[in-house]
């Protein structure tokens, strides 16, 4: 089990410090949109918490840090100036538990910067509250503010049970197949799921209520899990076959 | 001992190694010398199982597979360690996953060497990446260790502390396989030669066979690829239209 641990804990020595920058550089943007929208004050189109992250673009923050932690993510394994898989391939555990605890792995990357994501707009929420103007202000403004906006309602769907499956299935998906593509890589093969998970996550994480665009993620993210996990399982058979 | 037999290896029309039948018995210092191309690299990741090929290769009778590959280790200029991970961070690592890693000869090559420890490697110069990757293979407790150039950008007086800590560290049981271009100045510790030549072997002799012949390294390697001394006295003497 040692062996086990130490595979999850390279991810986590590679990586996380990284993942932490980078949460850190996005709660920065957020916060500095955030300062910019308040010192515009009241519009004509109003002066709310759902207006602040239509027009503050915090969702394209979000959905830029995704990408970005999908690159950083994606590197371990296939790392510039070094061929790990050289070792990785000569572990005492197969490759098959590496891209298992590399999965792992990123999948609780994805979900740290989710909720990471829900704190944040949560604080920013209640600094509006606690900075607004009173008429502008009531003991629901938040509460409906995640109701009004189809961006915080993805974040934090409340009682809307495929909003969860919808966003867990993108998180699976998000880390399932970015731990498939550096093992791809070092297999010798290029193959692309992570991108089908990305563009699922940023076309349709956030939608609009009565849309499809829930079943069509929850589709896209099944396929990838499934596509992804069936190759790695694949490609180690035949290498164990060949090597037997 | 490892042995090949029959062993090819084809990159598409192009075949890197011929029909490459050979034994590397335990307790020898082997040089492996041939042109850029001429299929070192690949006969070492057959070896190690990295790529596919045709033929038979076998540790002490058994294929070479996860239960066994332990007993081989791995040195190469394209670098296999972690570069994000420190020295430590390397050491805890391989310590779980080669149980005959020896800290003692790790720690004692790392002060040796004057390396940081706890600094990741892809800080490192050119020169400490080398003497890193073949410190981590020499240290993984391996019966077998290959080394693919592994001195490359290394200058000289480096070269030369590894050549005198190598001879000085190596237990009767060790083998160690070098691959380099170097050949002079390996020529004074290995113990056999081996000539590989557009895939296949084309010399292999002992340093007793060749002080029986009264020859040198050099020489045999010359005589071998029917190196014609005159050629490059001939070709400026056609360029420059002047009397060698």
């Amino acid at each position: 089990m040692k062996q086990h641990g130490s595979v999850f804990l390279l991810m986590v020595r590679s990586t996380f410090y990284k993942v932490l920058l980078l949460l850190g550089a996005a709660t920065l943007a957020e916060t500095a949109v955030f300062v910019a929208f308040c010192l515009r004050g009241p519009t004509a189109k109003g002066f709310g918490p759902e207006l602040l992250l239509r027009q503050g673009r915090i969702a394209w923050i979000f959905g830029a840090v995704m990408v970005l932690m999908t690159l950083l993510l994606i590197r371990t394994g296939t790392e510039k100036g070094a061929k790990t898989g050289y070792t990785l391939r000569r572990l005492s555990v197969s490759e098959r538990w590496v891209f298992f605890w590399q999965s792992a792995y990123n999948t609780l990357c994805y979900l740290l910067l989710w909720m990471w994501q829900v704190l944040t707009v949560m604080l920013l929420c209640a600094v509006y509250v606690h900075l607004a103007p009173a008429e502008y202000v009531t003991e629901q403004t938040v509460f409906l503010a995640f109701y009004r906006s189809d961006f915080l309602h993805a974040l934090l769907p409340f009682e809307e049970t495929a909003l969860w499956v919808k966003n867990v299935l993108l998180v699976l998906s998000l880390g399932i197949a970015s731990a498939r593509y550096p093992m791809a890589l070092r297999q010798g093969s290029k193959q692309q799921e992570i991108s089908g998970a990305c563009c699922a996550a940023i076309a349709f994480f956030v939608e609009e209520i009565g849309s499809v665009n829930g079943a069509i993620s929850i589709l896209i993210s099944l396929i990838t899990i499934g596509v992804s996990v069936y190759r790695a399982m694949d490609r180690e058979a035949q290498y164990e076959k060949e090597t037997a | 001992m490892i042995e090949l037999k029959q062993v090819c290896k084809s990159y598409g029309h192009k075949r890197a190694v011929k029909n490459v039948d050979l034994k590397l018995p335990q307790g020898e210092i082997i040089g492996l010398f041939g042109e850029n191309g001429a299929g070192k690299t690949t006969l070492m990741k057959a070896i190690l199982g990295f790529i596919r090929y045709e033929g038979t290769i076998t540790l002490d009778g058994a294929p070479i597979t996860t239960k066994n590959i332990a007993r081989i280790s791995f040195a190469t200029s394209e670098h296999s360690f972690f570069p994000d991970l420190t020295a430590r961070g390397h050491a805890e690592f391989y310590r779980e996953h080669f149980p005959r890693f020896s800290e003692k000869r790790f720690y004692g090559l790392i002060e040796f060497f004057d390396l940081p420890m706890g600094k990741p490697l892809r800080g490192f110069s050119t020169g400490q990446k080398n003497q890193f990757e073949v410190i981590l293979a020499l240290s993984q407790g391996a019966d077998y260790i290959l080394m693919d150039e592994p001195f490359a950008g290394n200058d000289v007086f480096n070269r030369e502390d590894f050549y005198k800590v190598l001879l000085g560290i190596l237990e009767p049981h060790e083998t160690v396989l070098l691959s380099t271009h170097l050949i002079e100045e390996v020529s004074g510790f290995i113990g056999r030669a081996i000539l590989i030549r557009e895939g296949s072997i084309v010399g292999d002799v002992t340093m007793e066979e060749l002080e029986e012949q009264g020859t040198d390294l050099m020489t045999y390697i010359k005589n071998t690829y029917h190196y014609r001394p005159d050629r490059v006295s001939k070709a400026l003497q056609d360029m420059t239209g002047e009397e060698g």
